[in-house]
C-alpha cells in the first residue's frame, strides 16, 4: 500500500466526514432539542440537491446563489414542518415517526415521478484538480470541505456563543426547566428546525455536485446520519464532529482492503464494537 | 401525551390545515422540478446505406406486417409483463427501460399488433416495480403472473434476475431478461424459459480489445472496476483470458459497492495499479459517470471502456471536461448511421415522453424480439414459443439482423446476438464509431 494511496484516502476521509457531519448535525439538533427522530431529514437532503440543480441549470443562477436559496427554501420548509408537523405532536414519538415516514414517501415519490428517469448531477462548483506530492485533489472536493467546515464553525459558534444558541442548549438539556426560565420554547424549536433543514439542503447540494442526484439518495444518507448520531451519543451535538469523522474515515479507508458491500458490513461492525464499550455513545451520558 | 408538561395539540383542524399546506408546498416544488430536460429535440437524420451494416430494420420483420384482412375475430389482448425497478437505486435508468417498452406497445399496436393462429392480438404491457431489490423482483414476477402475463420482459441486474427466475421458471412463464452477468442462476440450462435479447457483459470485451489494439498500440496494462453484484468471480476469469489472449496484462480488478457514498476509494485503488487503460465492466451510468469524473480528476488520461451504458447520462454526470476517451456499446442518437427503426423509436419517445434516450432502444428491443418469437411459433404457449425461438435461423433486432447463440458460453441457445453499436465520448460529446461484429456466444 503506497503512501500516496493512503494520503489520497485521508483527503477523501476529510471530505466525506465534513458532509456526514453537516448532514448529521441537523438530525442531532432536532433529536436533542425536540426529541424528534426526523427520518425525513435525509429526504430533505435529497430534495435540496434537486432544488439546487433546478436553480442552477433551469434558472441559470450562480452555484453559490443557488445553494444559498436552496438552504433558505428548505430552511423555511423546516419551519413549516416544525409548526404543522412536529409541534402538535411533541412528546408523541409514534406519531412523529409516522409523520416523518409519510413525508419521506410523499417527497420521494414526488421527485421520482417528476424527475426519476432523468440522470442528473449538479454542475461542478469549481472544476479541475491539482496534485501535491502524488496526491490528486479535485477543486470541487476542496470547495465541499471548506463550505461544510465554514458552516459547521458558524453553527457551533452560534450555539455556543449566542443567547439563542445557549437557549437551544438549555432546551436540549431540560425542556420544562427552560420554559420555567422564560425561554420561548417554540421559537427555539423553530430555529432548530430551520437550521437542521438548511444544513441538510446544503449537504444535498454539495453531494449532488460531487456524486449525482437520485430520488432515493437520501436512504443511504439517513443510515449514515443515524450511525453518526449513535456514535456521538444521543443528545450530544458536539459529539457529531467525532462521530462523522470516524464514519468518514471508515468509508474512505475500508475499501482499500475490502471489496464492495463488505465495507458497509465491517463499518457497522466497528460501530457495534464501540457501542459495546460505550453504550451511550462516545459523548452521550448514561441514562 | 406531553413532553415536559406541554400538552399535545392535535385538533382535526390543524391536521387538515397541515395536509393542505403540505400539498401546496409539494405543488410549488413540483413547479420547480417538473421541467423536462430534453436531451435531443431534433429528429434523427435519415440513414445512409453505407453506414448501416444491417439491413434496415423496417424490411418486413414479421411483427410489423399488417394483419390479414380476413381476420375473423375482434382483436384480443396479449399481456406482457414488464419487471422493472421504478423505485430504488436502479430506477433512474430502469424507468427509461419502461418508457422504451411503452414505446414498443404503442408502435406494435399502431401496426395492428401480432397475429397468432389467425387471431389478431394487440399488446398490453403491464409494469410491476422490482424496487431495485431481490424480494421486490420476485414479488413483481408473482404479481405479473397473477395479472395473466405468461410472457415477461426484465429484470436487469443479476440478483433481481435470479429472484425473478425463482418465480417465472416454475410457473412456466417465458422471460426475456435485459442483461446477463454470467452467474449460472441468471441464465443457463437450468432456466429453460429465460432468453436474452441484447448483447451482454463479455460480448463487449473482445470488440473493445480489438479496438484498443488497433487504436492505442502503446496500451498494454489494464485494470477493471466492476460492481459487487456477485458476478465478477464468474466472468472475470473469462475477461482475463480474453485480455491475455489479446496480448494485454490484467493488473487487477476491483469490486465497488453500488450504494457507496463515494467511489473515490475504488478509483484511487485502480489508478494505483498504474494501468494504461481501464475497463468499467457493467454498472449503471450513475456509477460510471462518477467514476469517469474521479479518474480524470485524479490525472488519468488513458482510454476507459464501459459496457453498454447510456453515454449521454455518463457525460451528464462526469461533466464535459472529464467526458473524453470513454467508450461504450451504445448509440449516438443523432447519428445518420442509426437504423431506421432506432430513429423511429427515438422519434416516438420524443412524441410520447418529450425526450429521447438510448435506453428506450434497449427496452424496446426485448419486446420486439419476443413478439417475433411468438409470431414465429404461432402459439401463446411459453414452452412452444421457447422451442421455436431457439431454433429461429435469424431474428430482427433494432440494431440490425441477429442470430441465436449462447450454446458455447452458456450451454443454452437463448441469446440474440447482433453487431454491437460502439460510441465514444470525446470532449463531452457522443460520437458513434460503428456497429462492431460480436463473436457468437
Amino acid at each position: 500500500m503506497s503512501g500516496s494511496l493512503l494520503a489520497q484516502s485521508a483527503v477523501n476521509a476529510l471530505v466525506l466526514s465534513s458532509l456526514y457531519i453537516l448532514m448529521a448535525l441537523g438530525f442531532a439538533l432536532l433529536l436533542s432539542i425536540m426529541g424528534v427522530v426526523n427520518f425525513a431529514h435525509a429526504v430533505i437532503y435529497m430534495v435540496g440537491g434537486y432544488v439546487c440543480y433546478e436553480l442552477i441549470v433551469t434558472a441559470g443562477l450562480n452555484n453559490w446563489v443557488a445553494l444559498a436559496i436552496t438552504a433558505l427554501g428548505l430552511g423555511l420548509f423546516g419551519l413549516f414542518l416544525e409548526r404543522f408537523g412536529f409541534r402538535p405532536f411533541f412528546g408523541n414519538t409514534n406519531r412523529i415517526i409516522v409523520l416523518t415516514l409519510a413525508v419521506i414517501v410523499i417527497l420521494e415519490s414526488l421527485v421520482n415521478v417528476l424527475v426519476g428517469s432523468e440522470v442528473r448531477a449538479i454542475p461542478s462548483f469549481w472544476s479541475g484538480s491539482f496534485q501535491i506530492k502524488g496526491v490528486w485533489i479535485a477543486h470541487e472536493r476542496i470547495i465541499a470541505f471548506v463550505a461544510a467546515a465554514v458552516l459547521l464553525i458558524a453553527v457551533f459558534t452560534f450555539i455556543r456563543r449566542s443567547r439563542t444558541g445557549q437557549q437551544m442548549l438549555a432546551t436540549s438539556q431540560d425542556f420544562v426547566g427552560a420554559t420555567l426560565q422564560g425561554i420561548n420554547i417554540y421559537r427555539i424549536t423553530a430555529i432548530a428546525a430551520f437550521i437542521a433543514c438548511a444544513l441538510a439542503a446544503v449537504a444535498g447540494g454539495l453531494m449532488g455536485s460531487l456524486m449525482f442526484l437520485n430520488p432515493f439518495a437520501g436512504d443511504q444518507m439517513l443510515v449514515r446520519a443515524i450511525q453518526v448520531v449513535i456514535l456521538a451519543g444521543i443528545g450530544s451535538i458536539g459529539g457529531v464532529l467525532v462521530g462523522g469523522l470516524i464514519l468518514g474515515v471508515l468509508n474512505a479507508f475500508l475499501p482499500l482492503w475490502l471489496e464492495g458491500s463488505a465495507v458497509d458490513a465491517v463499518g457497522v461492525a466497528v460501530i457495534i464494537v464501540i457501542m459495546l464499550f460505550r453504550p451511550q455513545g462516545l459523548f452521550g451520558h448514561e441514562a | 401525551m406531553t413532553k415536559g408538561g406541554y400538552e399535545v395539540r392535535k385538533s382535526t383542524a390543524v391536521a387538515v390545515l397541515f395536509a393542505l399546506v403540505v400539498m401546496l408546498a409539494l405543488g410549488a416544488l413540483a413547479a420547480g422540478c417538473g421541467e423536462e430536460k430534453v436531451t435531443t429535440t431534433t429528429a434523427a437524420p435519415a440513414p445512409t446505406s453505407e453506414t448501416t451494416a444491417a439491413p434496415p430494420a423496417t424490411e418486413a420483420p414479421p411483427a410489423t406486417e399488417a394483419p390479414p384482412t380476413t381476420t375473423p375475430a375482434e382483436p384480443k389482448e396479449l399481456r406482457i409483463g414488464a419487471a422493472v425497478s421504478l423505485t430504488g437505486l436502479f430506477s433512474a435508468s430502469e424507468q427509461l427501460v419502461w418508457e422504451g417498452e411503452q414505446i414498443f406497445e404503442s408502435w406494435i399496436n399502431t401496426k395492428g399488433g401480432i397475429t397468432v393462429d389467425g387471431q389478431q392480438y394487440l399488446i398490453k404491457i403491464i409494469a410491476e416495480d422490482c424496487q431495485s431489490t431481490a424480494e421486490g423482483s420476485s414479488t413483481a414476477a408473482t404479481k405479473l403472473i397473477d395479472a395473466g402475463c405468461n410472457f415477461q420482459v426484465g429484470p436487469i441486474v443479476p440478483f433481481t434476475v435470479i429472484a425473478s427466475g425463482t418465480v417465472t421458471e416454475p410457473a412456466g412463464v417465458l422471460r426475456v431478461v435485459l442483461y446477463n452477468c454470467h452467474t449460472p442462476d441468471e441464465y443457463g440450462p437450468d432456466t429453460p424459459l429465460t432468453f436474452i435479447a441484447n448483447d451482454v457483459t463479455t460480448d463487449f470485451i473482445q470488440p473493445d480489445l480489438d479496438y484498443l489494439k488497433a487504436n492505442y498500440p502503446d496500451v498494454k496494462k489494464l485494470t477493471v472496476l466492476t460492481p459487487d453484484d456477485g458476478a465478477p468471480p464468474i466472468f472475470m476469469p473469462m475477461v482475463k483470458e480474453m485480455m491475455v489472449d489479446s496480448g494485454f496484462e490484467l493488473l487487477n480488478y476491483f469490486e465497488y459497492d453500488m450504494a457507496a457514498p463515494d467511489f473515490t476509494p475504488y478509483v484511487t485503488q485502480a489508478l494505483a495499479t498504474k494501468p494504461d487503460a481501464m475497463f468499467f465492466i457493467n454498472g449503471w451510468p450513475i456509477f460510471m459517470g462518477n467514476m469517469l469524473k474521479i479518474a480524470r480528476q485524479n490525472g488519468f488520461t488513458g482510454p476507459i471502456f464501459g459496457s453498454h451504458e447510456d453515454p449521454y447520462d455518463i457525460a451528464e454526470i462526469a461533466g464535459p471536461e472529464a467526458s473524453t476517451d470513454f467508450y461504450t456499446h451504445n448509440i449516438q442518437m443523432d447519428s445518420p448511421k442509426m437504423t431506421p427503426l432506432i430513429q423511429e423509436i427515438l422519434a416516438l419517445g420524443q412524441d410520447m415522453f418529450g425526450k429521447q434516450s438510448p435506453t428506450y432502444v434497449w427496452g424496446f428491443n426485448s419486446c420486439y424480439c419476443l413478439v417475433q418469437a411468438i409470431e414465429h411459433a404461432q402459439s401463446l404457449d411459453p414452452k412452444v414459443v421457447a422451442e421455436a425461438w431457439e431454433n429461429m435461423p435469424s431474428i430482427d433486432t433494432v440494431y440490425g439482423p441477429g442470430v441465436m447463440g449462447g450454446l458455447k458460453s452458456y450451454g443454452i441457445k437463448h441469446n440474440v446476438s447482433y453487431a454491437t453499436p460502439f460510441s465514444m465520448l470525446k470532449d463531452g460529446k457522443v460520437e458513434f464509431i460503428d456497429f462492431l461484429p460480436v463473436e457468437l456466444p
